[in-house]
Formats: structure tokens, C-alpha cells, sequence
């Protein structure tokens, strides 16, 4: 602490400048991001008043103010709303599925075992893998005519040949099955991180006083694991909200808006109905809510570290 | 019937090449306080860890009242032990800590209450009961990780230098505390250490260790007075046992031992070689006098070590110095004085094994 | 705990190869489409391990011009459609990663070491990087098409590095804070006390030793920008493209995806991000928290 104060100290008994040196510094940084988005997020006011389709080649800020009518029409767009919910649950269920896995998967890798270092290398692979060609290894994989379908052909004795990406049910499956095969591996590094680091004579007393291994884990592991664990889930599902591109991948969002996440509705709002005022609105929307969240999590996050 | 609560039997661990503990055999008693003692490497937290389960011996027996518990698992064991940085579940209140045992071996309720307000009044813990264990200062900590494990009643309860985080006033409070509660409950302790007072003044009988082997194991005042051997007198005592250069010489049917400056000393019927040895003088057996007495050497006061109670009176004796413990304000730096030692208070060691051969001379040869 | 009862870990072992399997299926499966040929791209059964493995699908991905050769090769009339060139997607996103990941690091150690030693902007000033982070990238991307056609910087290099490097800004400032607070305060004032200035200290003491960490961030930011999709997809019409665009344009008219094509380009693309990502293995997960798990 008084190191820091002393270089401010030395700091200021610079020379005089316009800008102080410490601000000058993150100047790029800031200008950059002010730029690129800030400005753009001020647009999204103006543009989600308008009706602004740039297939009628006005100038976006030329185009006609519909006041709040987008948001109007918003509320009762079945389609924003259950890309809204839609997302949520999937995220929801990603996290879930993840966090379960990664703990399972932590405790098998807790030990030492022959092979193990060449293990964990397989084991993140996933990670990285680009996402649009995770995302099409499993366009592949669930195929009519793909593996997957082939697999539960032998298992169940007869030909099966379901379309999982057509069906308006089903199509979220192998979207979901991505999301969590492409992540999971980071939720274990994290979590092993954790767990090779808790308090090893805690587990040891707990084990004299005769706990049994679920005990241990439930009782006492578990607690110790709450930080790393929820830096973990809020970073994913974070990520995982924005989800875009196996959906674009694998299905554009088809059939008929079944797999919309909002980023893909925004898209095909946007790009393939060219409606961008009202698109700028449900982002408005997005992003207020998005905000409002961690705004709300912002202390319990900065308790964390 | 046997009173023997612990027996090890030639207990033996061997890191890869390294061999720790080197075929430890002993018996605890029921309701004994003892202390295994060492300098840190020979083998007691190793033995410790054996003992409680987490480690595996490489060979030899454990056993409690008698049934070998080799083959039974940590948990089953039912033997306490408190770490010695606590290891109090930092995620769980006061409460839950103590409770913890007991609810992994499937107590019901009601009682499980009732021994964990006991334990918790016993060893005043009742005022922080719902407080995180986390949040506690040491020695709180402390008494958490002991009431926690005595709320079991365990067969055995092992300590590993429960007392090394503390400071010298809380050590002891806590010692005498310590006792009090072991006494009162009749339980049987191994409690680890190098801490040579800690041991002398809490234990029934030490157990000293010198890497990977037990050295000598008997109450605190034999330890003291008849040690066994030189690591055993250099150990214990405070301050240490002064070792001067002796040496023996045969004259027929006589024997006597002579160091530098002092007359010889009749060794008696000993059997022992000719040659040089060493002598060990306790600093409490020697005194300083104004004239020469039989037998004393002419020495002087280089340094003068005020320790409160005691002074340290550091005198020359050839080319080197030796400790005399006097009342405080006897002597002043400087002062010439006469050294004597009492022959029923010397303790020869044999130089190559190493071993005391005799607690005291008859006097002063003719 | 130490002795386990060997069905356990027989269980254990199997639950292990299990993942692994489960790890490399996809993989596995891209790399293996990548050699059929193409009457095995959608066969039924399908084949796991082709009995004929071709290199044409990698000849069409690096010589497209070959493709109806090779569609000619092939029997049946198939109509082999390759827009854009994989030579150029790969110097494209060449280009544009390494020059995002340069701004975003060296604009991004500059705020970080403002923040870590002179805590500018108080407390909450590095958390607005993060907000930036947890905004769906859609939601920009609308106005930023319009911000970009008045600047003239749709679809140019440009235009994809700001955006790149401004969305990349958040993990460059954060990881790279957690690697200079490793680096104690005391050294620069050493420095100092033989008359360098604090920035110079700074170059000569601190970020020498802060440069592994320094270089992980960068080898990260540029897997981050390599593998990007949606601002590419977006920004760009066709005088810039990406790896990541390429792999959607092998598509005929009468045979659908080219899958064997796309397999190829899919595997090829990936190299990069799977090679930088090993060696930077150790702070993946400091990376991907912000900082906020170390090892």
C-alpha cells in the first residue's frame, strides 16, 4: 500500500502535463472501448425509436420514429419472449449438466494414476476446438444418417434414422450437447484447481471422526469448493447466454424459431428481416437486463475477489 | 488383565530408500499422559500418523486393548487426534464441529446434544457455539479441535504439537488445562512434541526419539537423572547438560576418570575402557564457592545469564566454558571463584556407543 | 481414504476412458470426414474409418481451382461449389488476429499497469471491462454495422481488428493486472532510487518479469480472435473474410455440404488454436476467469 502512494508521490512531482501520465496510459484502452462500444450502445437509444430497415435505403439516422411501438410490439413478440426463456433454460441446464460433470469428472482426476497428465490433456481437447467446427463435427454427428443414430441403431436392433436437427423438440438437444462438450473441460480445469487445493488435513480429521467419503465430500469439500465453483458457473453462464454459433451452425434457429437463443433471434431479426430498429430495441431490452443483473451481483462478485 | 491401552510392536516405515521410523516398540497405559519426544525428522508425527491411520506401516503391529488395528481403516479406529494447525472445518460453525463425530457415527440427536453442550461448557466454547469455525482466533481453535474430537470418546488421543502456534503465556494456560481435562476424563494421550519442558511437565512417562528410533521412554525425573544415553542428557534439560572431555586410566585393580582440572574421580568396579570419554555435569549439580574446596578447580566468571527465577553463571574451564545454575545476584562477571562438582550427581558416557554407563562415582580417588 | 476396494477403481477406470472417448468422438469423427471420399460422406451405415482414405478434400480446400476436376473424378454429376479461397481466410485471419492481438495486449498492459500501480479510476474502474464482456455481442453489432458504413470501415481489415481489440480488452486488462500484481512494487522503486523513472522502470524491470505471463495473455487473445465468428460474419462482405467464414462456403447446390471439404477446412483451422492452447495449458483457466482462479 504505502508502495503505491510513493509512486503516485513520484508521479505527480513529474513534470507538468496536460493529461496525467497514469490516465494517459489507459487512454487507448478506454478510447478504444468508448469507440467500439459505448457509441454504438447510445446508437442502440436512437435506433430502437425507429422503424429502421435498411432494405428501404434510408439512412439509419434518417429513418422514421416509431416511438415506443417497437417496444410494444416487443412485449407481445411470442417469438423475443420464448427466445428469452429459451435462453434462460438453456442456460440453466447447461450449467447444471456442466458443473455436475466437472465435479464428477475433478474427483476422478484428484489422484495420481499412470496416464493421468496425458488424460487431462485429452481431456480439454474440447476447449480447443473452434467453435464453429465443434459446432460442425456435431452437425455431422447427428445427422439422419450420422453416428449418433447409427450408435442407438445397434443398441436398440433396427435402423434409426430420427432428423434431431428438424424436429422443433429435439433440435436443442445436440445444440445443448455442444454448448456442454465444448465447456465442460474448462469447468473441470477450474474446478480441479479448486479441489487440489482445499485444506487436505480438514478431509484428513474428518475422516478420523469417521465420515464416510460422502460425507466428507458433502459436508466439508463441497463448502470449501462454493468460491471456485461460482466464479465458475457466473463466468459460463455468462458466456453461455450470448450462445451463437452452433446454433447458427447447426440449425439457423429452425424449424420456425424452435431454437432461437436471443443472439439468434436478434440475428435473424436483423440480418435476414433487415428490421433494425426493432431489433436495436429488443437489444435495448437485453442489454438493460443484462446490466441490471450484474449491477446486482457486483458486490457479492468484488466479495469474491 | 493389561493395562495396556497402545502397544507398538517393532513398528517400522520406510519412505522409498528413506527409512523414518526404525522399529519403534512400546506401551502406552491406560489413562498415561505420554510424551513422544524428538528433535524434528526422527519419526514421531511419522509413528503419530501410523498410529491414527493415515499412514500405512511398512511392518509391525499396532494394537489397542490388545486387538491389532493394522488392517483397520482411519475411520474405524476411533482414535482422536488433533492436528497441529488445528484443521477445524472452517466452513461449519462452532456447534457443527463438534457435532460432526458424532453424527458420523450415527448418534441420535437428543445425545448428540447433550455431549456437545457438556464438551462445550467443559472446555468454554459455549459462549461461541454459533459462531464459523472459521473466524476464530487460535486458541479457540484450538479447544474446538480438541472438544470436537473428546465429544467421540475416543480409545486413544493423540496431539501433535497442538501447542506450537501459540504463544508462551496461552501455552501455559493451556497445558495445565491440558491436564486438567485428560485427568478428569481418565483418557489416554500421545502427545507429540520437541519441546522438552512441555514434555517434563505435562507427561507421565516421555518417549524420546532420535531418527527413527526410540531412544529411552520413562518418567520425566528418570529421563532426567539417569538418561541412557549422550543424545538423551544432551536433550533434555535446561539449560543443557555440560559434556567435558574425561579420561579414564587403569592402575591395576583401580579405575578413575579425570577431566581437566578437577582431581579423579574413583570409577569403582565399572567396566569400561582406557581412553578418553565424556563426562556429563548437570548445571544444577555444580556450585561456585569463595575458597577451594576438596576436588574443586579455580575458575572464573565470564558471563553472567540473567533468566529471572535463575541466573546462568558461564565460567571458564580450560579452553572452554562451563553453565552453573546459581540463585540470582550470587555472583558478579569476572569474579574468581572455586568450581566443584558432586560425584553421585556425574554422568559418564562412553565415547563410540554413546551410552551412559554411570549416574554417579563414589568420590574422590585417593 | 488411501485404500480404495478395486471394483471402485475398476469403475473409476472405466468412467475415465469413457470421457475420453466421449472427449475425442467429435474430433475424431471431423478429422476421419476429412479423408472420405465422397460417396462416404453420408452413407448409411456410416463409415467410422473410411477404407479409403483421400487427400482430395484438403486438395480442394488449398486448390479450389482443382474442385471440378475433382467433382469430375467423383462419379456422378456433382456440382462442386467453393466460394472464396482458404488461402485467403487464413491470411486474413492471419493478419487481423495478429494485429488485434498486438493492440489489444500493448493497449491492454498499459491500463493494467496504470491500474495495478496507480490504482487510476478507483476501484470500480476495471470492472466496466467486464460489462463490455457480458453484453451479448449481437446486441452491439447492430449499431456497429451502422457506426462502420459512416466510417467507411465495414468490411475492412480495420474495422475487424477495433472490433476485435475492444471486445478482447477485457481479458488483456484483467489477466494481465493478475500477472503484474505477482510482480512486487518494491523492484520499480529500486529502480527508482538509481534515478530511472517509474516508467522506465517499469519496461526495464517489471515487464521483463512479467513477460511469460504477458505472452500467455497474447497466445490467448489470439486463439480468442482466431476463432471468432459472429463479428465476422457480420462485418465483413467478401473483401475480408476469416477461417471461420470459409468453412461455411463449402456447399453445392445439388449435394448440399461438402462435408468432406468442410471436415478438411474445419481440421486445418483448428490447428493453430489447439497448438497455442497446449502451450499456454497452464493459464487457460486464469485466462478464462479473468484473472480470478490461479493454479
Amino acid at each position: 500500500m504505502s508502495e503505491g502512494s510513493q509512486v503516485r508521490e513520484e508521479a505527480k512531482t513529474g513534470s507538468r502535463r496536460l493529461i496525467p501520465f497514469n490516465v494517459a496510459l489507459v487512454l487507448p484502452a478506454q478510447l478504444t472501448v468508448l469507440s467500439i462500444v459505448l457509441v454504438p450502445t447510445l446508437m442502440i437509444i436512437w435506433l430502437s425509436i425507429t422503424d429502421w430497415q435498411p432494405t428501404q435505403n434510408v439512412p439509419w439516422w434518417d429513418a422514421e420514429p416509431v416511438w415506443y411501438w417497437n417496444f410494444y410490439d416487443l412485449w407481445y413478440d411470442e417469438r423475443f419472449t420464448n427466445a428469452v426463456l429459451r435462453t434462460l433454460l438453456l442456460v440453466g441446464i447447461c450449467m447444471v449438466v456442466e458443473l455436475t460433470l466437472a465435479l464428477a469428472l475433478a474427483l476422478l482426476f484428484l489422484d495420481e494414476w499412470p496416464w493421468r497428465k496425458l488424460a487431462v490433456s485429452a481431456i480439454i481437447l474440447p476447449m480447443m476446438i473452434i467453435p464453429v467446427d465443434s459446432a460442425n463435427a456435431f452437425f455431422m454427428l447427428f445427422n439422419d444418417r450420422g453416428p449418433i443414430n447409427h450408435l442407438i441403431s445397434i443398441v436398440i436392433g433396427e435402423p434409426y434414422t430420427f432428423s434431431w436437427l428438424s424436429h422443433p423438440t429435439w433440435a436443442m438437444l445436440p445444440i445443448m450437447l455442444c454448448e456442454i462438450w465444448q465447456w465442460t473441460p474448462l469447468m473441470f480445469l477450474m474446478v480441479l484447481t479448486g479441489l487440489m487445493s482445499l485444506p487436505q488435513n480438514q478431509i484428513r480429521a474428518a475422516v478420523l471422526l469417521g465420515a464416510s467419503p460422502t460425507r466428507i465430500f458433502f459436508r466439508i469439500m463441497l463448502p470449501l469448493l462454493l468460491p471456485v465453483m461460482s466464479v465458475a458457473v457466473l463466468i459460463r453462464s455468462i458466456e453461455t447466454f450470448k450462445i451463437f454459433d452452433p446454433i447458427y451452425i447447426m440449425t439457423r434457429g429452425q424449424p420456425g424459431g424452435a431454437t432461437e437463443s436471443i443472439s439468434m433471434y436478434m440475428y435473424n431479426g436483423a440480418f435476414v428481416y433487415f428490421r433494425m430498429g426493432y431489433i436495436a430495441a429488443a437489444a435495448l431490452v437485453v442489454l438493460v437486463l443484462v446490466i441490471s443483473i450484474c449491477l446486482a451481483l457486483s458486490r457479492p462478485l468484488k466479495r469474491h475477489g | 488383565m493389561s493395562d495396556a491401552k497402545l502397544e507398538l510392536l517393532d513398528l517400522k516405515k520406510s519412505f522409498d530408500a528413506v527409512e523414518a521410523v526404525k522399529g519403534v516398540s512400546m506401551t502406552v497405559h491406560k489413562g498415561e499422559f505420554l510424551s513422544l519426544l524428538g528433535p524434528s525428522g526422527c519419526g514421531k508425527s511419522t509413528t503419530l500418523s501410523m498410529i491414527a491411520g493415515l499412514e500405512e506401516a511398512t511392518s509391525g503391529d499396532i494394537r489397542v486393548d490388545g486387538q491389532s488395528v493394522v488392517k483397520v481403516p482411519a475411520q474405524r479406529r476411533r482414535i482422536g487426534l488433533v492436528f497441529q494447525d488445528y484443521a477445524v472445518f472452517s466452513k461449519l460453525s462452532v456447534r457443527s464441529n463438534l457435532a460432526f463425530g458424532l453424527e458420523a457415527q450415527g448418534f441420535p440427536r437428543t445425545e448428540r446434544r447433550q455431549r456437545v453442550a457438556e464438551m462445550a461448557e467443559r472446555l468454554q466454547l459455549d459462549r461461541i457455539l454459533d459462531q464459523s469455525a472459521g473466524r476464530l482466533n487460535m486458541s479457540e481453535m484450538q479447544r474446538v479441535a480438541l472438544a470436537r474430537v473428546l465429544v467421540t470418546e475416543p480409545q486413544l488421543l493423540l496431539l501433535d504439537e497442538p501447542m506450537s502456534n501459540l504463544d508462551a503465556a496461552l501455552r501455559f494456560a493451556l497445558r495445565t488445562e491440558l491436564k486438567r481435562i485428560q485427568r478428569s476424563l481418565g483418557q489416554t494421550v500421545l502427545y507429540v512434541t520437541h519441546d522438552q519442558l512441555e514434555a517434563i511437565s505435562m507427561s507421565d512417562r516421555i518417549a524420546v526419539m532420535r531418527l527413527g528410533e526410540l531412544q529411552q521412554i520413562a518418567s520425566p525425573e528418570e529421563i532426567f537423572t539417569r538418561p541412557v544415553n549422550r543424545f538423551v542428557a544432551e536433550f533434555i534439560g535446561d539449560p543443557p547438560i555440560n559434556l567435558l572431555d574425561c579420561e579414564v586410566r587403569r592402575d591395576g585393580a583401580r579405575a578413575a576418570v579425570q577431566t581437566a582440572l578437577h582431581g579423579p574421580l574413583d570409577l569403582g568396579p565399572l567396566e569400561i575402557a582406557e581412553g578418553r570419554h565424556l563426562l556429563g555435569l548437570r548445571p544444577h549439580t555444580l556450585s561456585l564457592t569463595r575458597e577451594p574446596g576438596p576436588g574443586s578447580a579455580a575458575t572464573e566468571v565470564a558471563v553472567v545469564e540473567n533468566l529471572g527465577a535463575e541466573h546462568v553463571a558461564h565460567v571458564t574451564y580450560g579452553d572452554r566454558l562451563v553453565a552453573v545454575t546459581l540463585p540470582p545476584g550470587s555472583v558478579a562477571e569476572g569474579e574468581r571463584l572455586h568450581l566443584s562438582l558432586d560425584p553421585a550427581q556425574v554422568h559418564l558416557i562412553e565415547s563410540g556407543s554413546e551410552r551412559v554407563v554411570a549416574h554417579s562415582l563414589s568420590g574422590v580417588a585417593a | 481414504m488411501r485404500k480404495r476396494n478395486p471394483w471402485l477403481t475398476a469403475l473409476m477406470r472405466l468412467a475415465v476412458i469413457f470421457s475420453l472417448l466421449i472427449s475425442l468422438l467429435p474430433i475424431f469423427w471431423l478429422f476421419s470426414t476429412s479423408l472420405k471420399p465422397h460417396d462416404q460422406w453420408a452413407e448409411w451405415p456410416p463409415v467410422w474409418i473410411t477404407d479409403s482414405p483421400t487427400l482430395q478434400n484438403y486438395r480442394i480446400v488449398f486448390f479450389p481451382e482443382d474442385a471440378r476436376e475433382v467433382a469430375a473424378e467423383q462419379q456422378g454429376s456433382l456440382d462442386y461449389k467453393v466460394s472464396g479461397s482458404a488461402w485467403k481466410a487464413f491470411q486474413d485471419s492471419a493478419i487481423i488476429s495478429t494485429l488485434a492481438t498486438l493492440f489489444s495486449v500493448t493497449f491492454g498492459t498499459l491500463a493494467a499497469y496504470s491500474i495495478v500501480r496507480f490504482r487510476t479510476g478507483g476501484e470500480n474502474f476495471p470492472f466496466q471491462f467486464l460489462t463490455v464482456r457480458m453484453m451479448p455481442p449481437i446486441a452491439v453489432v447492430v449499431p456497429m454495422v451502422a457506426l462502420f458504413s459512416i466510417l467507411k470501415l465495414t468490411d475492412t481489415y480495420m474495422g475487424m481488428i477495433l472490433a476485435y481489440t475492444a471486445f478482447t480488452l477485457p481479458f488483456s486488462i484483467w489477466m494481465i493486472r493478475s500477472y503484474l500484481e505477482e510482480v512486487p512494487a518494491e523492484l520499480e522503486g529500486a529502480a527508482m532510487i538509481h534515478g530511472y523513472s517509474q516508467f522506465r522502470a517499469f519496461l526495464t524491470v517489471t515487464l521483463p518479469l512479467a513477460k511469460g505471463g504477458i505472452l500467455a495473455t497474447a497466445l490467448f487473445i489470439f486463439i480468442l480472435n482466431w476463432s471468432e465468428f459472429l463479428f465476422a460474419l457480420v462485418l465483413t462482405s467478401g473483401d475480408v473474410t476469416t477461417v471461420t467464414l470459409q468453412v461455411a462456403n463449402y456447399v453445392s447446390a445439388s449435394s448440399g455440404k461438402l462435408y468432406g471439404v468442410q471436415a478438411a477446412m474445419g481440421t486445418i483451422s483448428t490447428l493453430p488454436v489447439i497448438f497455442f492452447g497446449y502451450i499456454i495449458q497452464k493459464h487457460l483457466v486464469r485466462g478464462l476467469t479473468f484473472g480470478a482462479v490461479k493454479r
